[in-house]
């Protein structure tokens, strides 16, 4: 409690707090007693502590906001979170998340709903741009699923687009996902989330944030925590960006921490796939499929890893669309067929090659009628009025 | 002395006839008018006096009287100079009673006695016969509208001093006077000239959905990216509808007359109106109204196309006045001179971009996010969109359709199909009062679009799938209707049923 009320004191930041818990534990050889020692030591211990560590003018500044601070009361700071269902790691927490330890300009702390990931079960970031094309929805939402039907949990930054389509598939698929918030742990945003939100904060993964709560989304918050979407996975992964990409700024946060980069590959004049194929030109390696990152995790497809999932997850998920493929008859095989080969097609287009592919004319009604059946099925979808694409 | 005279004048759309007495009296020089009279009716007098003085005929010295009848209508926005002039020559004794026994007067005057145009002809013209009168004189430039109506003549004068040698004349010599104007049978419009459908590559859905809102009547929604053709498809619907009858056309042209915009020496209007009113268009000149009410945009269009291009830059609260109108093919107007009811059967016909750039879900060319996309769609309220019967896709056409390919069907062929499911329409609802299938009622709809125990069953799957509300279900079914009339087909099919359900979108994901 008493770290929470320090870590919100106004005008201290994590930077110098790190540099004060260095100072304390060289001196006193564990970090414990810090935040009491700051809330309760007299103003010229205090002095002297500080004096060591900053200069003059910013010893002093920081002097006055730990006494300033001395207004709030630990337990109003906790009084908060109580009162949200929140919850509150720092830096010397034995559950705070071993893997942020590692990372360059760690957090000193995290807030988070539901849960934090399972330090034991492997973990990918997924990331992309936030108006993805059509394949790299489809996509977002293959590998989301079928990594988490394989017990990865899938780590991303709940935002619009690719974020949101890969958290939601894998929560769909009944997996784990975190996601890393850029405001406070209890902020929904965007509000079109609100769903994924409650569905993550509810046990199904969690949210998280080294924002206090209340905390408004602002502009600058994001690049900082990309750096936590990075650290927190085994390898990132990243589905579509342009040529300059806010998603570029994670993948340079992932290489600084040693973090394997993956990208999905596409096509070379497509401006969505510029920042992923230059990407893996670069050298990172190419996710054409999800099991080539559970490879590289060392989870064999059909060999899961770690608890929760599925015993064959991806190989399940990938021979369950093989099933319903051949499940499908004449004329529908044709149809999916035809969908698998272009991006989008309206009705009339695909009357058009349909009757082609059955040398037949096909009616309109019996186009429609088709459509209804495919989409009842969960193979293809209406993007916008009367333009199609598969599922 | 006392004299009456009938003249004629526009309620609403209402035409009535009412008697324009005078009387002239010994006493102090003074000039009323009387029967609820709104301003500028008054000020007809000024206009009567010094026309009459220009013409020849110095007004005595007394007390003279204009009184309308009946006097509980309140008389508005009307102009009834030349009858007024008429009654005083009358009650001068310049004229005789007996010469304009059984005349209906109509018409403006100038300072100089000239006769000039007036609004509402051929109602006023119309509701004459029906009561039995035997001769109007109208203004000679309305004379040919009003020649529309049979069994009565029409007398057309340019003068004031004209109208005088007329009614002087003996009955028999009357004709050698001013010959009575003859309807030239419509020759004229013959040669208007409509765009025609084969000018238009591809499209073929777009060209299917308004064959069946021209067969049933239906409103229709395109949705498309800028330059895809939208507004170039909609000019052509007029010409794919089904002539007007003649019924209509009188119904049509006294509205256009009414709101003083049929074209000189026009008689009847032939072709259906198409009315394509701006996005910034207010709600008062769309639905009429004004001190003295005038008919708006959506009662010009009766009968015929009103077409929304750029539907969601429209107002949403402009665009839900249609909801009235689309529903039950009226609308009341209330306004301080009074209530009205228009008519207002049109086919609504829109026009939008799926999004605030046009290219959605095409995202190498489009940029919108998703909410500006959702937003942009919101702008089109869910009653207006659950009144498009039809909504249809105007994909950006491919090169190979423009330059190379066959021509499109032409207009006069799918105006044939057109008129096969408009006569079996007709037989169907002969003496219902039902014009068109999109004109059937709930009850109508279960007892014309029958359903065999396999469509039944597939309509049922379709109402818990796609969650339709009742009259979703029924205006489904009426636009099935319509695609088996054009297949000549009494019985509706699966196949009519489905190609119906992918034409309504209200129901569909994007808005809901």
């Amino acid at each position: 409690m008493t770290v929470q009320w320090l870590y919100e004191v106004p005008g201290l930041g994590r930077k110098r707090l790190h540099r004060i818990r260095d100072a304390y534990v060289g001196k006193n050889g564990t970090p414990e007693g810090l935040a009491p020692f700051l809330y309760r030591e007299s103003d010229l211990s205090l002095a002297m502590l500080f004096a060591e560590i900053f200069d003059g003018a910013e010893a002093g500044r920081v002097l006055t906001a730990v006494l300033e601070g001395r207004k709030r009361s630990p337990q109003e700071a906790g009084e908060v979170l109580r009162r949200k269902k929140m919850h509150f790691v720092h830096f010397d927490s034995p559950d705070f998340p071993e893997r942020l330890r590692e990372i360059p300009d760690p957090p000193f702390a995290l807030y988070f709903r539901g849960k934090l990931p399972d330090p034991a079960v492997h973990t990918v970031s997924v990331i992309g741009s936030r108006g993805p094309s059509d394949y790299g929805r489809r996509q977002a939402r293959v590998f989301g699923g079928e990594l988490a039907e394989s017990g990865v949990q899938v780590i991303s930054g709940m935002a619009r687009g690719v974020d949101s389509i890969a958290q939601r598939a894998a929560a769909e698929c009944g997996g784990d996902s975190f996601g890393i918030l850029g405001c406070g742990a209890d902020v929904v945003y965007p509000r079109e989330n609100a769903e994924l939100y409650e569905r993550l904060a509810g046990g199904q993964g969690g949210v998280i944030s080294e924002y206090p709560p209340g905390t408004e989304p602002k502009m600058g918050l994001f690049p900082d925590r990309n750096r936590i979407i990075a650290g927190m996975g085994d390898v990132l992964l990243v589905i579509e960006a342009k040529e300059r990409s806010g998603t570029l700024i994670t993948v340079d946060r992932a290489l600084e921490q040693g973090r394997t980069v993956f990208a999905l590959p596409g096509r070379v004049e497509d401006e969505l796939s510029f920042g992923c194929n230059r990407l893996i030109r670069q050298g990172a390696e190419i996710a054409t499929e999800p099991g080539d990152i559970l490879l590289a995790l060392g989870m064999l497809p059909g060999t899961a890893a770690g608890t929760g999932g599925s015993a064959d997850g991806a190989e399940c998920g990938r021979s369950r669309r093989q099933m319903r493929l051949i499940s499908l008859q004449e004329p529908e095989a044709s149809l999916y067929r035809i969908l698998e080969a272009n991006d989008l097609l309206d009705v009339e287009e695909l009357r058009f090659i349909l009757g082609k592919e059955l040398h037949r004319e096909v009616k309109r009604g019996e186009m429609m009628r088709l459509i209804m059946q495919m989409e009842a099925k969960g193979f293809m979808e209406e993007k916008s009025p009367g333009i199609y694409a598969r599922l | 002395m006392f004299s009456s005279v009938i003249a004629g004048a526009v309620y609403g759309i209402e035409p009535y006839l009412m008697r324009v007495e005078t009387d002239i009296s010994g006493g102090l020089p003074s000039f009323s008018m009387v029967g609820f009279l709104g301003r500028e009716v008054r000020e007809s007098g000024d206009r009567v006096r010094a026309a009459l003085r220009n013409s020849g005929f110095p007004l005595p010295v007394g007390r003279m009287t204009v009184s309308f009848t009946p006097a509980d209508i309140p008389k508005r926005g009307i102009v009834t100079d030349l009858p007024v002039a008429v009654g005083i020559l009358v009650a001068m004794q310049i004229l005789d009673a007996s010469e304009t026994e059984g005349v209906l007067i109509a018409g403006e005057l100038g300072l100089d006695g000239e006769v000039r145009p007036v609004r509402g002809v051929l109602p006023i013209v119309r509701r004459a016969a029906e009561e039995g009168l035997k001769t109007v004189i109208l203004p000679e430039k309305n004379a040919a509208e009003g020649a529309v109506i049979r069994g009565i003549k029409v007398v057309g004068v340019r003068s004031l001093k004209q109208c005088v040698r007329y009614l002087m004349a003996p009955q028999r010599d009357r004709d050698r006077v001013i010959a009575p104007a003859e309807y030239d049978g419509g020759a004229r419009e013959k040669a208007e000239n409509l765009p025609d459908f084969s000018e238009v590559r591809g499209q073929t859905a777009a060209k299917r959905a308004l064959e069946i809102a021209a067969a049933g009547f239906h409103n229709a929604l395109m949705i498309g990216p800028p330059g895809s053709g939208k507004s170039m498809l909609a000019s052509r619907l007029p010409g794919i509808l089904p002539p007007l009858s003649k019924e209509e056309q009188l119904e049509v042209t006294s509205i256009y007359s009414i709101a003083g915009k049929l074209s000189e020496s026009a008689g009847l209007i032939r072709s259906r109106p198409f009315v394509a009113p701006h996005h910034s268009v207010t709600a008062a000149a769309l639905t009429g109204g004004g001190a003295v009410p005038k008919p708006g945009l959506i009662t010009l269009s009766n009968r015929g196309v009103l077409f929304l291009d750029e539907l969601p830059e429209f107002g949403r609260e402009t665009l839900d006045l249609l909801r009235q109108p689309m529903e039950d093919h009226t609308i009341n107007v209330s306004r301080v001179g009074g209530s009205f009811v228009y008519p207002a059967r049109c086919i609504v016909l829109a026009a939008m971009n799926p999004c605030p750039c046009g290219f959605y879900p095409d995202r190498n060319r489009c940029r919108c996010t998703d909410p500006q996309v959702r937003h942009y769609l919101s702008r089109v309220s869910g009653p207006i969109l659950d009144r498009m019967d039809l909504c249809v896709e105007v994909p950006q056409t491919r090169v190979d359709e423009l330059t190379g390919g066959r021509e499109g069907e032409s207009s006069s062929r799918i105006l044939e199909r057109v008129m096969r499911a408009r006569a079996l329409q007709e037989s169907r609802f002969a003496g219902t009062g039902i014009t068109f299938n999109a004109d059937m009622s709930g009850p109508d709809v279960e007892k014309y679009c029958l359903l065999g125990p396999e469509e039944s069953g597939f309509v049922e799957k379709m109402y818990r799938r796609m969650n339709l509300s009742a009259r979703s279900y029924h205006r489904m079914l009426k636009v099935a209707r319509t695609i088996a009339d054009l297949e000549g087909e009494e019985q509706i099919s699966c196949d009519h049923l489905a190609e119906a359900a992918g034409y309504r979108v209200a129901d569909r994901k994007f808005w809901k």
